[in-house]
């Protein structure tokens, strides 16, 4: 099985459909273009193009004169000359003479748009003085898209990668060290930053992994509480040599029923948090039951204040 | 079992991170619900879901689970690549359903789970 290919394609999903559509608008034929383009002029022989072509690894070059375009040559032309025999002709006796040009401000979804009605794979760009500055194909508008893109995960790398406990660095393992994480109000994007910089810092003491995914877990919970339901606030991690305490004190809006809350379950979430794979009911829960002690305190209108530790020997199966 | 057969089971395609395929997984979890994958008892496990969101790299991360495999035809968004990338977990697309997905990694010797 392994060794047949698979070809397959993806039913692409709407938002991912946005995202590429977004940049294609955003994007202007002076953005894609190769800017450093191979021309000739109309005196030189058809030969000539020929070889740059070759060289060059292209399939049309602009003809020009004084800067402007005034033909094309595509590789059809040089074939049908070669053909013909007449590859030593003058280039302007066979090159195109109506060439199709594109603007380097317009958008590239124009620029794809005029390519597909013309039939063309390339297209000379000219600047707003009608100087050649450039040619756009299909090519560079394709590996543009894919560098935007691959840009958005390296970014995204980078920040995780710059993700290190902001406060005080990792003293003398007998005190205890603090670290501390504002946490706004939806802020999806950075939901488990603080859970994941202490799982860091954890295993950099060399505790017990299965100890630390307790802690990670119910820090996760916590965090993903305070983004979800509250108007933002902190988490607090305490470490001492022996346990870690972490606090997650939101700026409310309280929580009104407690005993309500912490039944599986039950949940406030939005439809929107929902679809994202949280808001089931159980967060609570799951932190009381991956923590040695658990307390929260709240009421209608008030901070809630959420406090839990685990023990770095296990008292929990 | 490694990712990687997994991988051949599910005739899955490799998003990011050919270099940890060789990985051991010991049990999967299936599920659209995070709460749920936060929930689990089970270690290095290979998590198929059908959401394909950042938090769901984030959640693996946090679990410890050994690779991600997004269900019918899902492709994680770039950032979901960029944080795998650095924490080291691959991501995986297959075209099955999440059902026919489990159902083929099903009587591997994967480790099953019974607690409610």
């Amino acid at each position: 099985m392994a060794d047949t290919p698979i070809v397959k394609t993806f039913p692409t999903e709407p938002q991912n459909i946005s995202i590429i559509s977004e940049l294609m608008y955003q994007l202007k034929v002076r953005d894609v273009m190769t800017a450093n383009v191979a021309t000739a002029t109309p005196q030189q022989r058809l030969r000539d193009v020929q070889h740059i072509m070759r060289d060059r690894k292209i399939s049309g070059v602009p003809i020009v004169e004084n800067g402007r375009v005034v033909g094309i040559v595509s590789l059809d032309d040089i074939i049908r000359a070669l053909d013909k025999g007449e590859i030593e002709l003058p280039v302007a006796e066979r090159m195109t003479r109506n060439v199709v040009t594109i603007g380097d401000n317009v958008s590239v979804v124009k620029a794809i748009d005029e390519m597909e009605k013309r039939g063309f794979g390339r297209l000379p760009v000219l600047n707003k003085d009608g100087y050649l500055v450039g040619i756009i194909t299909h090519w560079d508008i394709v590996r543009k898209l894919v560098d935007m893109l691959q840009e958005v995960a390296m970014q995204a790398e980078q920040r995780e990668r710059n993700l290190a406990p902001p406060t005080s660095p990792p003293t003398d393992h007998s005190e205890v060290t603090i670290l501390e994480f504002p946490v706004e109000k939806d802020d999806f994007e950075n939901a488990g930053r603080a859970s994941s910089a202490v799982k860091k810092h954890l295993q950099q003491r060399g505790i017990d992994p299965a100890i630390i995914r307790r802690v990670a877990v119910a820090m996760y919970e916590a965090e993903i509480n305070v983004i979800i339901h509250s108007y933002g606030g902190t988490m607090t991690a305490r470490i001492y040599p022996d346990r870690i305490e972490v606090t997650a004190l939101d700026r409310g809006p309280g929580i009104p029923n407690i005993e309500l809350a912490m039944k599986e379950g039950y949940s406030t979430a939005s439809d929107r948090v929902r679809e994202m794979g949280f808001g089931a009911g159980m967060g609570l829960p799951n932190i009381k039951r991956c923590a040695d002690t658990f307390e929260i305190e709240s009421a209608a209108g008030a901070p809630t204040r959420l406090t839990f530790t685990v023990y770095f020997v296990p008292r929990k199966q | 079992m490694t990712v990687r057969e997994c991988m051949q089971r599910l005739e899955a395609e490799v998003v990011v991170g050919d270099e940890w395929l060789d990985r051991k997984v010991e049990s999967v979890a299936a599920s659209d619900l995070l709460s749920d994958v936060l929930a689990t008892h089970k270690h290095n496990f290979l998590l198929l879901t059908g959401l394909s969101t950042p938090q769901v790299v984030r959640t693996a991360e946090l679990m410890g689970s050994v690779g991600i495999v997004f269900c019918r035809g899902k492709y994680p968004p770039q950032d979901a690549i960029g944080m795998a990338k650095v924490h080291g977990i691959p991501l995986l697309c297959t075209r099955l359903q999440m059902f026919e997905a489990c159902c083929r990694l099903a009587g591997l010797g994967l480790e099953q789970d019974s607690t409610p």
